[in-house]
């Protein structure tokens, strides 16, 4: 016991004297304004002005729970608590399920996520902001009951080293309840460091690393051992890209990555791989945006054959005077049978577009997107939108039992939101969701389904 | 013991951030450049995670460009801010316009209106509305 004892004590006096010496440092700065009054006033004593001069500085502390001034907006200190609620009726609550057959079980789905965001601007030149979300989900009905928990945390440090260039990492870690598997979990974490110098007036540059960990729990109860992946993996991938700025309207971006993934328990997913891309944006005025690149994506797999596909995609961003905003885009892109993108959306849970079984190592996928936004006021939001995904799967891909999986989504939907304080808002949405037609029922993600989804929501914001 | 240096010294980093914050002070003022502003709006709002980590002004204008915000003339990076350039963002009437032109604290009111017009349209935006989410399926089973 003594033997633990003794060093915590060590411990515990180094951190003191850790937090006694940064404390001098600060000191200066604290107390140069009585320096004049240190002389006029001999009879003070030591203490008593150090107390003085503490409380005056604590006066201009910022309260980071108060609403900041407009100054002080995104250079002051700031505490964000936010909470996301939401609950509605889905028609077919278990379309994610691999074996959930032509019954549909409508029932009732709820989340509430409340989180906290601490924003600490340190100088002119540094940004730090650290965000922890937590989220519990929902399903019962009749036929289904299922509960999911996540917690997610997010930080990001962002440094401007001159006029020209800014650096920053962010990282994102998450733990997860995997879906129908009650009580199991993955973790998944994401660090991403990048930097990007401006060379003159028309040559933008971007490097960045990413490096993935994600640990699958894994379907252990699975009777039948062959059909079993079991995705734990680590990833990393570093991305170049200069953008030149060809034209006052026209800029192109040449980008190359590689990327490699190890998957320690399926090696016959481990693959290294290459992606040149050009990529184009063309103002068509000053309200339009068009965007395009062409590529090439080759995949080269650790236990044999390789993919090679050319990769393109397209896109327009259109404005409507002030409040109304179009956007469409399609992509062809070459894909992991898990998608870790959705990690990083606004909302830490995948869509049911993201979803493929794990037996394939790679898929391709053209998808097509569109949101339209029409800011009535700034109470007033309404919006639409539709997606619609089309995978494409070669027999040699799939690991397990080399047949193919060309799964074809869609949803579309609308929502209305209205502001009622600077806080709060509340919405409303309606989503229809179809698989058109899901390859052979002996190796899909999902069988074909169609779902209807009302719900409502409210998110506070401070 | 790791855990308890690494909780102390984030504890201590945190309250050095908070005492040495009065260094932090943007230069806002007329005749900033608008890549500098277009920056100190995502700040304003707490929407840096929303760009890359490495974000240089242009990633800034693109976000609030897909957001619908943009001035009349586009977006200069390079370009100043003054009052009309912030005018321009917001639907005022020409009385209101011209009353904020004159009034020497007319900056900073116009520097809010367009605060809060941001943050209304990415509080909308932040609730992942646009994509319908389901509470199972969110891994391939």
């Amino acid at each position: 016991m003594k033997k633990h004892l003794a060093p915590r004590k060590r411990y515990l006096l180094i951190h003191v004297a850790l937090v006694a010496l940064l404390s001098l440092f600060a000191m200066p700065s604290l107390y140069a304004d009585d320096a004049a009054a240190t002389t006029q006033s001999q009879t003070e004593s030591k203490s008593s002005r150090m107390w003085d001069g503490l409380l005056d500085s604590m006066k201009t502390v910022t309260n980071p729970f108060s609403e900041v001034s407009v100054r002080d907006a995104g250079v002051k200190p700031r505490i964000r608590p936010h909470l996301h609620g939401g609950s509605g009726w889905n028609s077919n609550a278990n379309v994610g399920e691999k074996d959930s057959g032509t019954n549909s079980k409508a029932g009732w789905q709820a989340r509430i996520s409340p989180g906290v965001t601490l924003e600490v601007p340190v100088s002119e030149k540094m940004y730090t902001m650290l965000d922890y979300t937590y989220s519990f989900s929902t399903t019962q009905g009749p036929d289904i009951s299922e509960n999911e928990n996540t917690h997610n945390l997010g930080a990001l440090v962002r440094y401007d080293y001159s006029k020209d260039t800014s650096l920053g990492v962010n990282n994102n870690f998450q733990i997860s309840d995997m879906p129908n598997q009650a009580g199991k979990r993955f973790l998944l974490e994401t660090v991403k460091p990048e930097i990007q110098h401006t060379f003159g007036e028309k040559l933008r540059s971007a490097l960045n690393y990413q490096f993935q960990h994600y640990r699958d729990v894994g379907p252990t109860d699975d009777s039948d051992s062959s059909t079993i992946t079991r995705d734990t993996f680590n990833d990393n991938s570093v991305t170049g890209s200069l953008t030149y700025d060809v034209a006052c309207k026209l800029s192109l971006t040449p980008q190359f990555s590689w990327h490699v993934r190890e998957y320690p328990k399926t090696d016959e997913k481990s693959y290294w791989s290459i992606s040149p891309d050009l990529g184009a944006v063309y103002g068509l005025g000053s309200k339009t945006k068009l965007t395009g690149h062409f590529g090439w994506g080759y995949r080269r797999f650790k236990d044999e054959g390789n993919a090679s596909e050319l990769l393109y995609g397209a896109g327009i961003n259109h404005m409507l005077g002030r409040k109304f905003t179009w956007a469409f885009n399609y992509d062809k892109t070459q894909q992991d049978t898990f998608d870790t993108g959705f990690i990083n959306r606004d909302t830490p849970i995948a869509t049911n577009l993201d979803n493929y079984d794990r037996h394939f190592r790679t898929l391709n996928v053209h998808r097509f997107g569109t949101t339209t936004s029409y800011f009535l006021n700034e109470k007033n939001l309404f919006s639409l939108f539709g997606d619609f995904s089309f995978v494409q799967t070669k027999e040699s891909d799939n690991i397990v039992s080399s047949d193919e999986n060309d799964e074809k989504k869609m949803e579309i939907g609308g929502m209305y939101s209205y502001k009622l304080t600077r806080f709060l808002d509340l919405r409303l949405g309606y989503t229809f969701g179809r698989s058109f037609y899901a390859g052979s029922t002996s190796n899909t993600a999902r069988t074909q389904y169609t779902y209807h989804k009302v719900d409502a929501g409210v998110n506070l914001n401070f | 013991m790791k855990r308890n240096l690494l909780t102390v010294l984030l504890v201590t980093l945190f309250a050095f951030a908070f005492i040495l914050n009065p260094l932090a002070h943007a230069e806002l003022k007329e005749g900033m450049s608008q890549g500098e502003f277009a920056i100190w709006l995502v700040k304003a709002v707490g929407a840096m995670y929303k760009l890359p980590p490495g974000a240089n002004a242009q990633d800034a204008v693109d976000f609030l460009t897909n957001l619908g915000l943009v001035p009349d003339g586009d977006w200069q990076v390079d370009g100043i801010v003054d009052k009309q350039f912030l005018i321009s963002f917001l639907n005022l009437s020409q009385e209101e316009a011209d009353a904020l032109l004159k009034d020497p604290e007319g900056f900073d009111k116009l520097l809010a209106k367009v605060r809060e017009l941001l943050q209304s349209r990415f509080d909308d935006a932040r609730q992942g509305v646009f994509r319908v989410q389901s509470a199972s399926g969110s891994v391939p089973a």
